[in-house]
């Protein structure tokens, strides 16, 4: 009894101590709305990117401040605002959620729950729009994120901080790069937030389930905007992912962040760039969409230790046209990011999955930051493919070849039979380094090249059942002779166990 | 040449007839009517007439608030709710039983709320949390 009688007192005391405040609001009043916009009158005070109140719980973010009006754009639903109705200033920029608690969830750009678990509370905000990290707060990459794919870790390197722009067609793997990503980094200390923009509902769907049965949602934050949530929401999803990213670099956390993608998301700051009347450019888009991409992706970063370390990865995804790469969008963020994986429709219907042409795909600063190991063996395996590709042409019309210009084939077809990779199966790096080290050296060339993939996985099973120890010093980055000469005697000693 | 909104007309009606003596205003009036006729905003008339009166309005000093309250309140303290907003105040007054007690003041761009309902909504908020 004495429970519900301390209850009545607790309940008591805190509404006595409640103190009434009158509030003072601006307001302001819808004299146009349509298609996600509104126009308002009164709000004179009202800042850029402002959050606004409209009725039934509605938000909406101040984005053209003119003479007479003001123009917002309205996250969510909007069909039930009129004509007339007002609009109350809340005084807080556009900003998001942003705490441990979002790890393992699925949310809205806003960030409220969407996976159906219980609502998120948190007290920490993040504005949405920040300016990016200065000069002097920021270091080279150092640090390299393994991707698990052995055509990209070992010839376009990525490091933490770095951008790396994942291109190509529809259907050529992209979406499937960046989710590798993500499963290959449980245990390596880099948190990953996925934002997927303008993309199907069972996509995600699948995704998510995805991640989850390879137990990559510990340390995933999933932000979706699907292609049935109005532009806005579409517009600001990757500034709400990258905010919430920011929140785990300022503890000096590292952070991948994926931007899945960033054409869809350009479509959608045209529409309503269109809608609130800005005046339209090449391909119809405003003339500021550059600094649209530019300043999200300008916030990856390395920061040195004095600022509080941490980095944030980004991967943004632009999905082209016929592989043309010349469009606006596509330039425009090529010449933003620091390399750019470039993947093809003719290499994924050849069988070469992931369909990475190797040939026009960077990564300008990743290579710092790669392991040593893998850097021995990468340099020799880049110089290979570059001349297999040249001399592939060539052979094309030459009947009869030289012994040393087969061999060179050979082993070319070799390589890119094990750079060949099925998706949800990243590869830790030491392996990546003992395969490419025994095929380059020739220990695979008595193997036909339709049975690489079967040499490779007994190669693996191989050194995974008895040279673990080798394994982990790879997979560290150590490499010295002694321990290629290890290597030398691991690869024979398979070659002969295969022969018998 | 852009368009002129009914507000800029408004500001050009009372720039034209700022200062005028009663006699002359029809021939102003006249200017003006023609600069419609000529830029086809004859059918705007009704909207910028509107405007012209909340611009005269807010050029001399005149405030207009909207008084919503729950229950019929005397002229006494309607007189003092003016007063506060300066000694040019225009009212109107609104039954509201929705808000339940106290009142909630309208200005142009401002709501001073001091409902009932309002303080009640505070209230479940500072208990929840």
């Amino acid at each position: 009894m004495s429970s519900i009688n301390n209850i009545v007192e607790e309940l008591k005391k805190n509404i006595s101590s409640f103190e009434k405040n009158v509030q003072v609001e601006e307001t302001g009043t819808v004299i146009e709305v349509g298609d996600g916009i509104a126009r308002m009158s009164g709000l004179s005070e009202c800042q850029s990117s402002e959050m606004l109140e409209f009725p039934g719980n509605t938000f909406g973010v101040a984005l053209n401040l003119e003479e007479e009006t003001v123009g917002a754009v309205i996250l969510g639903d909007f069909t039930h605002i009129k004509e007339g109705d007002i609009v109350k200033r809340t005084g807080r920029i556009l900003s998001v959620p942003v705490g441990e608690e979002l790890i393992g969830r699925v949310v809205n750009p806003l960030g409220q729950a969407i996976d159906g678990g219980a609502p998120i509370k948190i007290k920490d905000f993040y504005p949405v729009e920040r300016i990016a990290p200065g000069v002097m707060t920021r270091q080279p990459v150092s640090e390299p994120v393994q991707t698990g794919i052995k055509a990209i870790d070992s010839m376009i390197p990525i490091g933490r901080g770095q951008r790396e722009l994942i291109i190509g067609d529809r259907q050529t793997g992209k979406t499937a790069i960046a989710i590798d990503t993500i499963i290959n980094q449980k245990g390596k200390n880099l948190i990953c937030v996925y934002v997927a923009i303008g993309q199907k509902e069972s996509k995600i769907a699948r995704i998510v389930s995805r991640l989850k049965e390879a137990g990559a949602m510990d340390y995933t934050i999933v932000v979706n905007a699907s292609a049935s949530d109005s532009a806005p929401l579409l517009y600001v999803a990757p500034y709400a992912g990258v905010a919430m990213a920011e929140y785990f670099m300022d503890q000096g956390k590292d952070v991948l962040c994926v931007y899945d993608d960033l054409t869809k998301q350009a479509w959608a700051y045209r529409e309503m760039s269109l809608l609130l009347r800005r005046p339209p450019g090449r391909e119809a888009y405003p003339g500021d969409v550059f600094y649209l991409h530019s300043r999200l992706l300008e916030r990856a970063c390395r920061r040195n230790a004095e600022h509080g370390g941490g980095s944030i990865t980004a991967l943004p995804v632009i999905e082209t046209q016929a592989g043309d790469v010349t469009a606006y969008i596509p330039t425009n963020v090529i010449s933003i990011t620091d390399g750019q994986i470039f993947l093809e429709t003719d290499l994924f219907y050849r069988g070469i999955r992931p369909a990475l042409n190797i040939g026009i795909s960077v990564s300008r600063v990743g290579s710092a930051a790669q392991l040593k190991s893998m850097k021995k063996v990468a340099g020799k395996l880049k110089v290979s493919m570059a001349q297999f590709r040249e001399l592939e042409a060539f052979a094309q019309f030459a009947s009869d070849l030289d012994p040393e210009t087969k061999k060179q084939l050979e082993l070319g077809q070799r390589l890119v039979e094990i750079l060949k990779q099925p998706q949800y199966s990243p590869m830790a790096v030491g392996d990546q380094v003992s395969i490419i080290y025994a095929v380059l050296n020739g220990y695979a060339n008595e193997a036909k090249v339709e049975e690489m993939a079967l040499w490779e996985e007994n190669f693996h099973k191989f050194m995974n059942d008895s040279k673990q120890t080798l394994l982990d010093k790879l997979n560290a980055g150590e490499w010295s002779d002694k321990v290629e000469k290890e290597l030398k005697d691991a690869c024979a000693e398979y070659l002969k166990q295969n022969l018998k | 040449m852009k368009k002129r909104t009914d507000k800029q007309y408004a500001k050009i009606l009372y720039g034209l007839t700022a200062g005028v003596k009663e006699k002359d205003l029809t021939e102003y009036i006249n200017v003006f009517v023609n600069l419609l006729k000529k830029e086809q905003k004859i059918k705007h008339v009704d909207k910028i007439i509107k405007e012209f009166i909340d611009l005269s309005r807010k050029e001399q000093g005149i405030e207009k608030i909207e008084i919503i309250t729950a229950n019929k309140v005397s002229d006494e303290i309607v007189k003092k709710i003016e007063k506060i907003f300066g000694n040019k105040t225009e009212s109107t007054e609104r039954l509201d039983k929705s808000i339940l007690g106290g009142f909630v003041i309208k200005t142009e761009n401002k709501i001073l709320d001091a409902s009932l309902k309002t303080q009640l909504k505070q209230l479940k908020t500072n208990l929840v949390n």
